[in-house]
């Protein structure tokens, strides 16, 4: 998933980009590995749906199971290689806690592009 | 009429007293709690006996009170009261009256209430002392004899019984600031915080205070930031107005810590609506501002900085990696703290209560 400039602090991304936003309506989106490149994925994020990031992290399928999460594929016109993550029906304390996981998982990984 | 009987117990409750026993620190207000009641009583005294200037000689030699123990579950320091020798203690005298009045004003202030008419107005000027180290999540139940319950004690009650009657108070206060001025005569200095007034405000120096803040004085107020604590006296809008006392004066280990805590939450405050893609509330002025006085404040406790980011709904939040543990404080739009910590490997997350207290967030931080 991308991190905007505004979630980036010391190299390190923010909790906050591993949880959907409210207009997320529960589904966190991500862009799937096995369709796109990390490069693939920040020019896509950025030159295509003109949103701002600085860099691509990532957490498997397994570690997103791990943390109690589904992952679903979900094509898009724009977006052919996007998907999400699903917290629908879960409460605040519980996303929070699975996103915190999430960017566990992402920080052991490092940033996949720009390469560190 | 015996020789000894128990005159209060203070259930002392949050916070610092949640633990197993009583912190040192805070034996101090067991002597000011003395301390009120003798104030309180020679002012009732005075004021019943109109025709006398003074107390009787040896007035205050009979209260004698003992710490007799200090009970299980929150700490219940008890405290006993021995006759003076070769007498007998009196059921009801001037200072069981003052100790009952003391409880009363409490009571009222709880409800918003003004102090009962029988209480000395002169008096309330003491409980500045008593209850000074309290912190806003902590209070003081006072239990009068061996009784049950009692009315609750707490900064806020104690600031309200201050102002009932007066424009002022003083209160324990730890901050980072700049000296500007240092008198060597007067044995003073002038204190710019910097999460106080603008203009810098006066305060006292001592043998010991002396020495480190004339080190650290340049011109303009420019030197290098301080960790001060100390007595303070603030107005009925809790803003500051001098300090009474200095206890410690620290040049800061890493004073490029509050640079970069600074510049940082300059850049939440510059963002736009809109700034998450589209999304995003600007970061609410008071939520920075009181980001930035906690995350300070937390700088002088031995924990980690935070990485700090801003909400989509215009709140701030604190991020912490501690070993095995992710860590966010929230600082939401309303007011109010909200904080998540997850144990990594084993998945287990809790989400404590917090108050507006940069040592619970040290506490929380303080994970094996």
């Amino acid at each position: 998933m991308p991190a905007g400039p505004s979630w980036i602090a010391d190299g390190v991304p923010s909790s906050q980009a591993f949880k959907p936003t409210k207009k997320d309506e529960g589904m966190l989106s991500v862009a799937l590995g096995s369709k796109i490149t990390p490069e693939g994925a920040f020019v896509h994020h950025t030159q295509v749906l003109k949103c701002e990031s600085v860099g691509t992290w990532a957490v498997s399928v397994a570690e997103t199971t791990e943390a109690g999460l589904r992952s679903y594929e979900q094509p898009l016109d724009d977006s052919p290689a996007h998907g999400f993550i699903d917290f629908r029906g879960l409460g605040r304390g519980q996303i929070e806690a699975k996103a915190k996981l999430l960017l566990g998982k992402a920080r052991h990984r490092g940033r996949l592009y720009p390469p560190p | 009429m015996m020789d000894r009987a128990p005159f209060a117990r203070l259930r002392l409750t949050g916070g610092r007293f949640d633990d197993q026993g009583m912190p040192v620190e805070t034996l101090v207000e067991l002597a000011q709690y003395r301390e009120l009641v003798l104030g309180v009583a020679r002012a009732q005294f005075l004021r019943e006996h109109p025709e006398r200037q003074r107390v009787p000689r040896g007035f205050f030699d009979r209260l004698q009170l003992r710490l007799r123990a200090v009970e299980d579950g929150s700490a219940v320091p008890v405290l006993e009261r021995v006759a003076f020798p070769g007498t007998l203690l009196d059921v009801d005298d001037d200072f069981t009256r003052a100790r009952d009045a003391i409880e009363d004003a409490v009571a009222a202030a709880e409800t918003d209430q003004p102090p009962p008419n029988g209480f000395p107005p002169e008096a309330l000027v003491l409980f500045n002392r008593f209850g000074q180290t309290l912190r806003p999540d902590e209070a003081i139940e006072l239990r009068r004899g061996s009784a049950a319950t009692g009315p609750r004690y707490t900064a806020d009650t104690r600031r309200k019984l201050l102002l009932s009657k007066r424009r002022t108070y003083q209160e324990e206060l730890q901050g980072i600031g700049w000296i500007s001025e240092v008198d060597g005569n007067g044995m003073s200095c002038r204190i710019r915080l910097r999460m106080g007034p603008a203009t810098p405000v006066p305060a006292p120096l001592d043998e010991v205070t002396f020495g480190p803040v004339k080190d650290v004085l340049e011109p303009n107020g420019e030197g290098p930031p301080v960790r001060v604590s100390g007595v303070g006296v603030f107005d009925s809008a809790q803003r500051l107005i001098r300090f009474d006392s200095i206890h410690d004066v620290a040049v800061l280990d890493d004073p490029e810590d509050i640079v970069n805590l600074d510049d940082r939450l300059d850049e939440l405050a510059s963002l736009k609506a809109g700034w998450l893609d589209g999304e995003g509330v600007r970061p609410d002025a008071l939520v920075i501002e009181r980001a930035r006085r906690m995350l300070a404040d937390l700088l002088t406790f031995e924990v980690p900085r935070p990485r700090v980011f801003a909400t989509p709904e215009g709140g701030v939040q604190a991020e912490w990696t501690v070993g095995e543990h992710e860590i966010s404080v929230t600082f939401e739009p309303d007011g109010r703290l909200y904080a998540v910590s997850v144990n990594l490997a084993s998945g287990d997350a809790e989400e404590p209560e917090l108050a507006d207290d940069p040592a619970q967030i040290a506490q929380l931080l303080r994970v094996s």
